[in-house]
């Protein structure tokens, strides 16, 4: 821009405009005055030849009115006469020639011009003939007078011309040139960098309003000059302490910066990158393919919008290693909208990425084993499943269940129950293929998908899987725990319908299996009626999970009477419970306990049944009462560690006297949780209540583990007293049990008495107490609890 | 002597012979012209040789000059249009073209006086060095 000016002023430099203005006026005078000249030479010589005409014409005249007046003209007249006319006229010469006669006045001769004219003389007495005289006037020769008037002219005109010229120049250069001159003068320092020259606007011409715009002008040009600069430097400034990387380029993809991020990021200097193409400094590949991945840059450059670069991508830094970036380019556009070049935000994510795949990981994986956790595996599964649609292959799911982690656990601890679960997992790794995916699934279930694979070899490693784990034993410390796994098979078809059917099919084979002891696997069939059993108890638990919501369960009780009334026994009433479904009828509870201790329900449902039990037994039901109220416990209960404590703060809150209550647990859930059963039972007794053991019998347990449980009451279960009367085989077993039970000091009862000869053969042996449909039958609950304030006896 | 006292002398020297009508200083003016142009010494630079002891300016040339279409210099190019154009309006056509000689003396002598020869720029502008 600079030079440019200067050439251009150097062109139309300080000496251009004079000579401009003196050019013109040097040729504006000249062609007037060459006009003029010609103009008035002209007309000189017009006027003169008729001046010549006219003089010869007058003097003709004189002449003749002298020859009329003086017919007897001397000679000496005559010339006196031309003498007299010649000054007049102021002529050279004139020569007067009649007849022989020659008459001449002034300078007459060959270089003078000559104008001749004829006069008649009348006749006079003495000359009775009339005769002409001739007459030429003699003057100055017309060329001469013209050449010495032209000079005279033309030297004066010259004269006041050149004069005006240099007078008009002089004027226009103090109007025009100077302060041109001037501007130029302060435009050539301005442009050269001295920025504080000013034009002089103190003029009050044109200059002068000229000067001042443009003062004001380039005042607004400096100021907006200065804001730019600042915004420009405030632009830098942010771009240096950016914590990004950040790279511009011209409308070619050559890079113009890069800040200080972009230089410790790329490994270029910026001397280094300016000018090479943007793609040379930020080489990008894909992390997980190696492929190159194309310069948002470019991609910007040809489509005008903004980019993003794609997932995964790394940047090849000049010493060869390698970046996780994730950057985005855009336009730079000018004020037409036309593209100038592109910006590029990039920044280091290896952190970040290292941390989403680490959250990646940990989302996909279970923590403890390393194996997939149940997300992936549903993932992994419903692929499967599309798999098993579109290409028509097969694949089977197996579900699996430890059978004696629970034990492991509750002996010796999580520690250990985590370590059984680790190198269990290293058995099952070892026992299934590259291609299956093996998942942990919940505490103690796994799922593995056996991938392209038929049921029967499907079998075959779900039986090695279950040799393998039956073949492990679990050492910790003193104790050495065998191992067993249930495995549900199903298969994965086209036709199956979704991961949660896919599971829940494995599940409930799961316990079809583990219904047939420990070791066992089960392949799914659709039409397998016990699946179909477990299936219905499914659906049986998102019903009772209702009824308790909806406070839908309806409390029964069955006396249980002392078959020697006068051993002071009293009389116990056993709580009994039903559902009321969806439509009011009441639902008997072997249709829904089942389900409910399959799907761990029983602790919501004994907690219902203490809950309102209590609730309506309320404070009357105090020692002066003489029934005791009995009520079932699930093993699950026993096992809860927070049940406890809501039984005591439940008896505390209803005002219940704990010597009213007695709770059944039953023989096989005692045994099975025999620490917690314990220690339930000893605090629970602590406070006033009694136990009893249920369905005694009926697991065939030690009669040792009677010493451990400080049970008050044996329920001889109900099989062997309802055929007792006809099997002698349960008749004895019903009479040693009540013998051992009162041996330890333990009463009994009979259920399942169901006429009056089986009340009879218990009261025989000894039996102390007697429940069943031939003793009482099952009535409503709140039928029978005391009023408030009501005294409270045995109906 | 420069260009522009040339001119001047030239100009002063041609109105006197018109106006005192000596003729042998128009002819000797013209005579001086043509031997300029054909013999390419111009007094000016004959006179300029003898002040400064023979600094001659002939070869070397100003980026302009050297920018010519022509390798004829203008000042040349001026004394050989001065010289036709006295020889014919003065020598052939005074009668009817005595304005041109008339306007040559003035013109020489108005160049002389502002030290800007119109003539000279034209012939520059058309490509004389």
């Amino acid at each position: 821009m600079k030079p440019r000016m200067d050439n251009a002023i150097a062109q139309t430099g300080g000496s251009q405009l004079p000579v401009k203005i003196t050019v013109l006026v040097f040729w504006a005078l000249a062609l007037f005055g060459s006009a003029i000249a010609v103009w008035a030479v002209t007309r000189l010589e017009r006027q003169l030849t008729e001046q010549y005409s006219a003089n010869t014409d007058r003097i003709a005249y004189q002449l003749h009115q002298y020859f009329e007046d003086n017919p007897h003209y001397s000679q000496s007249g005559l010339h006196a006469e031309l003498e007299k006319l010649r000054k007049i006229l102021t002529v050279q010469g004139i020569e007067l020639r009649l007849g022989n006669k020659t008459l001449s006045a002034g300078e007459v001769g060959p270089d003078l011009a000559a104008t001749r004219r004829a006069v008649r003389i009348n006749h006079t007495a003495s000359a009775p003939h009339s005769r002409v005289a001739i007459i030429d006037v003699y003057n100055v020769r017309l060329e001469d007078v013209i050449a010495k008037k032209r000079g005279d002219l033309l030297m004066s005109m010259g004269v006041v011309l050149l004069v005006f010229g240099f007078v008009l120049v002089w004027l226009l250069q103090k109007l025009l040139t100077e302060p041109f001159t001037a501007m130029l003068h302060t435009a050539q320092a301005f442009s050269v960098g001295d920025v504080t020259k000013r034009f002089n606007d103190n003029r009050d011409d044109e200059f002068g309003f000229l000067a001042t715009f443009i003062n004001k002008t380039l005042d607004q040009l400096l100021a907006q000059q200065a804001a730019l600069f600042k915004e420009k430097e405030r632009a830098e400034v942010t771009l240096h302490s950016i914590g990004d990387g950040v790279i511009t380029t011209d409308a070619y993809g050559k890079v113009e910066y890069l800040n200080p991020v972009a230089v410790t990021l790329t490994g270029w200097k910026l001397e280094e990158a300016r000018g090479r193409p943007v793609t040379q400094i930020m080489c990008l590949i894909d992390e997980t393919t190696r492929e190159p991945v194309e310069n948002p840059v470019a991609r910007c450059l040809r489509e005008g919008t903004v980019v993003a670069l794609a997932d995964h991508a790394a940047l090849v830094r000049r010493d060869s290693q390698e970046l996780a970036i994730a950057d985005s380019a855009a336009p730079i556009r000018d004020h037409a909208g036309a593209i100038i070049g592109a910006v590029m935000v990039f920044h280091d994510v290896a952190h970040a990425r290292r941390m989403a795949q680490q959250l990646s990981y940990q989302a996909s994986h279970d923590a403890l084993t390393d194996l997939f956790n149940r997300v992936e595996f549903e993932r992994q599964l419903q692929e499967a499943l599309d798999g098993a649609r579109n290409e028509r292959r097969q694949h089977v799911l197996c579900y699996l269940d430890l059978d004696q982690f629970k034990i492991v656990n509750d002996t010796c601890g999580h520690v250990a129950g985590d370590e059984l679960l680790r190198q269990i997992t290293t058995i099952l790794q070892g026992k299934i293929r590259d291609t299956d995916v093996l998942a942990r699934l919940g505490g103690d279930e796994f799922g593995i998908l056996l991938k392209y694979c038929d049921p029967q070899h499907a079998r075959y490693i779900a039986d090695s899987v279950c040799l393998a784990v039956k073949d492990f034993r679990f050492v910790w410390g003193e104790h050495s725990f065998e191992s067993g796994v249930s495995i549900g098979l199903v298969t994965i078809t086209e036709d199956s319908q979704s991961v949660s059917d896919a599971l829940s099919a494995a599940d409930v084979a799961c316990y079809a299996a583990k219904d047939k002891g420990r070791n066992q696997t089960h392949m799914y069939q659709p039409d397998d009626r016990e699946l179909q059993q477990r299936r219905g108890e499914m659906q049986w638990v998102s019903r009772i999970r209702r009824a308790i919501d909806e406070d839908r369960f309806r409390l029964y009780y069955q006396t249980i009477v002392p078959l020697n009334p006068h051993g002071g026994r009293e009389t116990h009433r056993e709580l009994l419970i039903r559902l009321l479904d969806e439509e009011g009828k009441l639902v008997p509870p072997m249709a829904f306990i089942p389900a409910a201790e399959r799907y761990n329900l029983m602790p919501d449902i004994d907690r219902w049944v203490i809950r309102n039990s209590f609730k309506l037994l309320g404070p009357q039901f105090s020692g002066d009462c003489d029934w005791i109220c009995t009520i079932n416990l699930s093993g699950q209960s026993l096992c809860d560690e927070s049940f406890l404590s809501f039984v005591a703060r439940q008896v505390e809150l209803s005002g219940v006297n704990p010597d009213r209550l007695c709770f059944e647990i039953t023989e096989t859930a005692a045994v099975a949780n025999l620490a917690k059963a314990s220690r339930f039972i000893s605090v629970l007794k602590e406070m006033g209540c009694r136990f009893a053991l249920d369905d005694f019998g009926s697991g065939l347990s030690s009669f040792a583990y009677l010493k451990n449980l400080k049970v008050d009451y044996l329920k001889i279960d109900g099989s062997f007293i309802k055929d007792m009367m006809t099997d002698p085989i349960d008749h004895a077993l019903v009479d040693a049990i009540n013998q051992i039970g009162h041996v330890i000091g333990i009463q009994t009862i009979a259920e399942f008495v169901e006429n009056t000869e089986i009340l009879e053969a218990v009261r025989k042996l000894g039996v102390d107490y007697a429940q069943g449909y031939g003793v009482a039958k099952p009535a409503a609950f709140e039928d029978i609890v005391p009023p408030l304030g009501a005294s409270c006896s045995a109906a | 002597m420069s260009e522009r006292m040339f001119h001047l002398f030239t100009g002063v020297l041609l109105l006197a012979a018109l106006y005192f009508d000596v003729k042998p200083a128009i002819y000797g003016v013209i005579v001086l012209l043509a031997l300029e142009v054909i013999t390419n010494q111009r007094l000016t630079v004959i006179v300029s040789r003898l002040r400064h002891g023979g600094l001659n300016h002939e070869p070397g040339c100003h980026d302009r000059e050297c920018a010519a279409r022509f390798n004829f210099e203008a000042e040349r190019a001026l004394r050989l249009v001065l010289a036709l154009l006295l020889f014919v309006s003065f020598v052939l056509l005074y009668g009817q073209l005595w304005i041109v000689t008339w306007f040559v003396g003035f013109a020489l002598v108005a160049a002389g006086l502002s030290g800007i020869c119109p003539m000279v720029l034209t012939l520059k502008k058309l490509g004389f060095r």
